[in-house]
């Protein structure tokens, strides 16, 4: 901490006496468009740590220059309340886009911004009336601090405003990704399903990026109008979302520094390869298909691997003290939850056939049934990722049918998921901090200004997460990657998660699966200590020996219908459930 | 991993090297540096080309003889990339870097107003060659006070052509015009001249820049019952409505403003069937060296563009390049010394006779060119009429 | 009025057949490969320059020339796959996109060095004057074009359905995993959709430069204008693409020839902004939850 402290002030310094060091106006021009690109970059780069890349960015940029200029030339106004005014409205209107947008994915996203900017594009070189078409804004006024008597004139003017702007930017974007904001965009992009269920709303956090994104582009392109003083439809051209694009992804993308370290190299580049100007686009393209090929976690990424001798990123294993009780950090407050009638259909299949059960406070109730019964469809509607059909889900009384699982997850109802439980690049404390989402108490000023009571909910979010790894047994493996943990660690870890959020009816999708009898056994005893702490339990399952042993009632399904339920024992005997299992392969343990 | 280490050194290195090899080139020689902005990539990187490989010829004719002031010119040509915004950087660099006291550019009109109020900040003139948006040289415009620019603008070649209107039997127009600022502009000036000469324009249609495929719009004209097809555009994009148009069923008389395309171009380009007939606005007459100002020049530029096996179909646009680089070169003459302000001065009272006509400033920094009017007859050249720049100059002052 | 109107029609199937081809070969890249092409409309490009080179320079027969240009499209195209695409494999979906930016950039450029930046025409066999259906008026050249787009877009088909290897696309398309186990060697399919997906695209270049003409810029519109086809067919979406490229071409000639042509280009991403708010997965796309 305090090294980084001492860098920026050492940065900071070397940024402001720039201009008296002998750094010509050619220079500082170019840093100023640097620093206009770091902006548009670093927007990019946080929506991109949600995994989506949005290549129509340069429309925000020039939605937010022709804002202001129009803004400031017709109505007189002065740059300084037009560009923040601009930046404001550019973010409405990536909200706009947002939520015409956000709920696609992947690729479509990606090419729908591209139309989204091609469209801005020609109205900007269409609507004659607004912009002057192709024919350019010219004499936009340059900015000033309030009154005309306070115009920046010079180059060092204008470099200064930059550093500030770009000063901000970048303790804002440094701010949101390092908070819980950051933790939730890379769960997004890494598993999506687990960070709902952790209690992380997609969509909202994909909408605070873009916005943030947006208003970032329009005071760029704000800033731009008043520092070029012309404007003209180019702008929008495809050529800048590019620039952009390689800034990102080549600086390092969901890296702080990515896009600051991009948005130099490659403003840089360019200019430096004026030298070789018939050949000097050729040789912007190999120069990016070669960081792409062989540097796609991006410079920053490598450079700092080069610093520290190693590839990755820095590993500590940290062996908290055991000082604090972890089953403190477990604690249930006996929820209750009621299936009542619930149909899924797909197509003229019933995958579940008006399905009803009910799980008590402190119980441990287990679903099983053959293959293909429905009990994973079951556990989709229970927790929102399935819509039913008909019937109603009911949690501590209220009524939770068909909403969506982040918000099944803040009341207190958490899954474990069968395969995909962990996120597999982070840090086994990282997953777990993660899932601490849904207590945070603070609110988004408070994160960005670090205060004294964000600090805190931090500090104690980060000893819970401790706390609940060494509850499930991975003291040692706080700082490994996920993915590079054993099959019964990583499930283990999937535990952890599935607790962090603090919840009162647990749902495990299969835990047992691929574990052997030892991991099983210390399943079963962690399942049992995390009861014993008040919270229910609804498991599916197919190993018999954990049912039997751990379970206090079992409900059968075959075919989507209920056939059967009651105690282990009483399951075991019944005819109903012995046929249904009769070739299937599987073996009723012996009590 | 290893390999990723290496290319990020290779890649270092590559930054250093070059920041090496720039530090060496800009040690200062001799020569009097002028900047130049063209654009050499994108779309319109043919344009550019041929402007600047006419600039190239103009500087050796003028090396050749000894230079200006006893030294050797030197053309520092940077690309705009056809973008305004790289314009500006390209400015920045000539003038912060280069020093160049200078600059002939930029092609576009918005590619040249995004660096005019650059300019006049640092004082450098600019000697605009191909640009024809009225807003250039209007007071209101900023930077407007340093410009001095040879070609004209489209207001000027509908008078100059405006005349023979009524002789071409165009009475219902449809105007096909490319969606930038040329465009616009002509459209504007061409529609009021032919108002004042009894014609109708029944339709204009706006183009982009890469489009090809202007069957819906041609469609429409037939529709329209028009007699005659206006075009703004290049000459590719002329050459290809004109095909269209036969293809179409569409043969009516046209005529394409702009300067840039011309008989044999278009000949080349659409062949002598579909451009037989077709009318042309030019500056320049390849052919006729007596029609431009200066006939002595006027043939060696010819002859050198076809002996250094130039394209043929850009020696009219070629010759832009040529007009600015002789004009500044006798500015610096006139100046006796190679500064921007003794340059800017003397721009101001130049009289040089070039390819465009007579080329000198009037109060806005304008000029006024020789307007030709050219035909493709029975596959070849042509010329129609003709209104030299001497008779504009003429009527602006009687104004 | 409806002599316009068809002939309007008319323009726009010819022009979207083109679409259509260019669509099919993105479509099935990113349905088999998952990888969103941005040099797509460099392989657009390169299959006009390799005919002009053939047939206008090195006066290679046109209809020889034609094929040969595909097929070196197509190898291009494979190559590009081997040594670029196919190590980039498991990398996040922005990776292997932003190769194929910088891919473009690379041949864009490098056509600017090798064939000079101006348009060149294509003197193509076919007589200019056009074909007359009463008041509609085709020339030989565009019939050409489409009939061959339409034989393309037939023979993909059945390369898709009938073929060995088309079964192997499939297989691919459907489930990775289960292709590799049932013993379909992926790395070839990989190679091949991509080298077939960029043939295709080098045979739209190929025919619309023949149509119109050739320059290194070609592409980027081209490039642009078959993505608006896949998102509107589908991404993945065979018959989509298809759809796809001919609803466009004829709703821009449409839209030129009765709104503005001003906004001709925009009236594509307009549809597919309007279609993907009440379908999101496109015409013909599988709907996918998301949550």
């Amino acid at each position: 901490m305090r090294s980084r402290a001492v860098w920026s002030a050492v940065l900071a310094g070397v940024v402001l006496a720039l201009p008296f060091l002998g750094v010509d106006d050619y220079y500082l021009h170019l840093l100023i468009m640097a620093g206009l690109f770091f902006l548009l970059a670093a927007g990019m780069n946080l929506l991109l740590t949600a995994g989506q890349l949005n290549l129509g960015h340069t429309a925000f940029f020039g939605i937010g220059a022709y804002a202001s200029a129009l803004l400031s030339l017709h109505f007189s106004l002065s740059p300084l309340w037009t560009l923040p005014t601009a930046a404001a409205f550019t973010g409405f209107v990536g909200y706009l886009l947002g939520r015409l947008t956000l709920k696609l994915r992947g690729a479509y996203f990606v090419l729908v911004t591209v139309g989204f900017a091609e469209v801005i594009r020609l109205v900007a070189t269409n609507w004659m009336d607004l912009t002057q078409g192709p024919m350019g804004l010219a004499g936009v006024p340059p900015f000033n601090l309030g009154t005309e008597r306070w115009t920046l004139v010079s180059k060092r003017d204008y470099y200064y405003l930059m550093a500030v702007t770009a000063g901000g930017t970048l303790f804002l974007t440094s701010r949101l990704l390092g908070s819980r904001v950051g933790r939730a965009l890379a769960a997004i992009q890494s598993n999506e399903s687990l960070a709902e269920s952790s209690g992380i709303s997609a969509y909202t956090h994909t909408m605070l990026a873009m916005v943030v994104s947006c208003t970032l582009a329009g005071a760029a392109g704000g800033f731009y109008a008043h520092y070029i003083t012309f404007l003209s439809p180019e702008l929008f051209g495809f050529q800048n979302t590019v620039t952009m694009a390689v800034m990102v992804v080549a600086g390092g993308q969901g890296m702080v520094l990515g896009p600051a370290v991009g948005s130099l190299v490659f403003t840089f580049v360019p200019e430096l390869l004026r030298m070789a100007t018939f050949y000097r686009m050729l040789l912007y393209g190999v120069i990016l298909l070669l960081v792409v090929m062989y540097m796609p976690r991006g410079l920053v990424f490598y450079l700092k691997a080069l610093l520290r001798g190693r590839a990755g990123a820095p590993v500590s294993s940290e062996d908290a003290g055991a000082g604090f009780a972890p089953e403190a950090l477990v604690h249930g407050d006996s929820a209750a939850l009621a299936v009542r009638g619930v149909t899924v259909r797909f197509g003229g299949l019933a995958a579940v056939d008006d399905l009803s059960l009910g799980l008590g406070r402190g119980e441990i109730l287990a679903l099983i049934g053959p293959n293909g019964a429905g009990k994973s469809t079951a556990f989709n509607v229970i927790t929102g990722f399935q819509a039913a059909d008909a019937g109603r889900v009911e949690f501590d009384g209220a009524d939770i049918t068909g909403l969506p699982p982040y918000r099944i997850a803040e009341r207190g109802l958490v899954r474990m998921f069968q395969r995909t439980s962990v996120f597999p690049e982070a840090p086994a404390l990282a997953n777990v901090l993660t899932a601490c989402h849904r207590l945070a108490r603070t609110r988004l000023w408070e994160l960005i200004f670090l205060t004294h009571a964000y600090r805190e909910e931090e500090r104690r979010h980060r000893e819970r997460a401790l706390g609940l790894l060494h509850f499930v047994g991975l003291g040692r493996k706080v700082g490994e990657a996920a993915k590079n943990l054993s099959c019964g660690e990583q499930r283990l870890l999937g535990l952890a998660i599935a607790l962090a959020p603090d919840p009162s009816v647990l749902l495990l999708d299969e835990p047992a699966a691929g574990l052997n009898a030892v991991e099983t056994g210390e399943l079963m005893h962690l399942i049992e200590t995390i009861r014993g702490r008040g919270l229910s339990v609804l498991l599916v399952e197919h190993d018999m020996k954990l049912v039997m042993g751990l379970c206090d009632r079992v409900v059968v399904l075959n075919y989507g219908v209920r056939i059967a339920e009651g105690t282990p024992a009483e399951i075991q005997r019944h005819p109903e459930v012995v046929r249904a299992y009769l070739g299937s392969g599987e073996i009723l343990a012996d009590a | 991993m290893k390999i990723s280490k290496v290319i990020t050194l290779i890649v270092l290195a590559a930054f250093a090297g070059v920041l090496a090899a720039g530090a060496l080139q800009a040690q200062t020689k001799e020569p009097i540096k002028v900047g130049m902005i063209q654009p050499l990539s994108g779309p319109i990187a043919a344009a550019g080309s041929y402007i600047t490989n006419g600039a190239k010829i103009a500087v050796e004719r003028i090396n050749a003889k000894g230079g200006v002031l006893g030294r050797p010119l030197e053309l520092i040509i940077e690309d705009n990339k056809s973008d305004p915004a790289e314009t500006r950087n390209a400015a920045e660099k000539l003038i912060v870097r280069d020093k160049v006291p200078v600059i002939i550019g930029a092609w576009g009109s918005s590619m040249t107003l995004a660096m005019m109020p650059l300019a006049a900040q640092h004082g450098i003139p600019l000697v605009v060659e191909t640009s024809s948006s009225g807003k250039i040289t209007d007071p209101k415009t900023p930077g407007q006070k340093v410009v001095s620019r040879i070609s004209p603008t489209s207001e000027l070649e509908a008078v100059g052509a405006g005349a023979l209107i009524p002789t071409l039997g165009m009475k219902k127009i449809g105007y096909l015009a490319v969606n930038t600022d040329w465009g616009r502009g002509a459209v504007a000036a061409f529609g009021e001249a032919f108002k004042k000469n009894g014609a109708t324009v029944e339709a204009v249609e706006y183009v982009g820049q890469a489009d090809t495929d202007f069957y819906a719009q041609l469609t429409k004209f037939k529709a329209a019952g028009v007699d005659s097809v206006v075009i703004t555009d290049d000459a590719p994009k002329a050459a290809k409505m004109l095909q269209q148009m036969k293809e179409l069923g569409l043969n009516v008389k046209v005529l394409v403003t702009g300067g840039s395309a011309w008989p044999d171009s278009i000949v080349q380009l659409a062949g002598a069937k579909a451009a037989e007939g077709a009318m042309f606005i030019n500056f320049f007459n390849p052919y006729d060296a007596a029609m431009a100002g200066d006939p002595e020049a006027s043939r060696a530029y010819v002859e050198d563009w076809k002996k250094k096996g130039l394209p043929w179909i850009g020696v009219v646009e070629g010759m832009r390049g040529f007009d600015a680089v002789y004009v500044v070169a006798k500015a610096i003459e006139a100046a006796k010394e190679p500064t921007a302000p003794k340059i800017m001065a003397a721009l101001k009272t130049l009289e040089a006779r070039g390819l465009y006509g007579l080329n000198k400033f009037d109060q806005n920094g304008q000029s006024y060119c020789n307007i030709i009017v050219t035909q493709v007859k029975d596959g070849k050249y042509s010329v129609v009429a003709m209104t030299p720049s001497s008779k504009l100059w003429e009527m602006s002052a009687a104004k | 009025m409806l002599a316009e109107l068809v002939q309007h029609i008319v323009n726009g199937l010819i022009v979207g057949g083109g679409y259509a081809l260019m669509g099919i070969g993105l479509t099935l890249i990113f349905g088999i490969m998952r990888v969103v092409n941005f040099a797509h409309g460099e392989f657009f490009m390169m299959g006009a320059f390799f005919l002009f080179t053939l047939f206008s320079l090195w006066g290679v027969n046109f209809f020889l020339a034609s094929v040969l240009s595909v097929i070196g499209v197509g190898l291009v195209g494979a190559v590009v796959e081997r040594v670029i695409l196919r190590r980039l494999r498991l990398q996040p979906i922005e990776i292997p996109m932003l190769a194929t930016v910088a891919l473009s950039v690379i041949i864009q450029n490098a056509a600017i060095l090798l064939w000079d930046p101006s348009p060149k025409t294509i003197r193509h066999v076919f007589s200019p004057l056009p074909l007359t259906l009463g008041p509609i008026h085709v020339v030989s050249i565009r019939i050409f074009a489409g009939l061959v787009a339409v034989a393309l877009i037939l023979g993909s088909h059945l390369l898709i359905q009938k073929t060995r290897i088309g079964r192997a696309m499939r297989a691919t398309f459907q489930d990775t995993d289960m292709a590799r186990l049932t013993g379909v060697d992926v790395d070839k399919v990989y190679m091949f959709t991509f080298a077939f997906g960029a043939a295709l695209a080098g045979a739209s270049g190929a025919l619309l430069g023949a149509v119109f003409w050739v320059y290194p810029a070609m592409g980027d519109l081209a490039a642009l204008k078959s993505f608006a086809v896949v998102i509107m067919g589908g991404l993945g979406n065979f018959l989509g693409a298809i759809v796809g490229g001919l609803l466009l071409g004829v709703s821009e000639s449409l839209g030129a020839g009765y709104i503005s042509s001003g906004y001709k280009d925009a009236i594509g991403f307009v549809l597919i902004i309007l279609l993907l708010l009440w379908r999101p997965q496109g015409l013909f796309g599988k709907k996918v939850i998301h949550r």
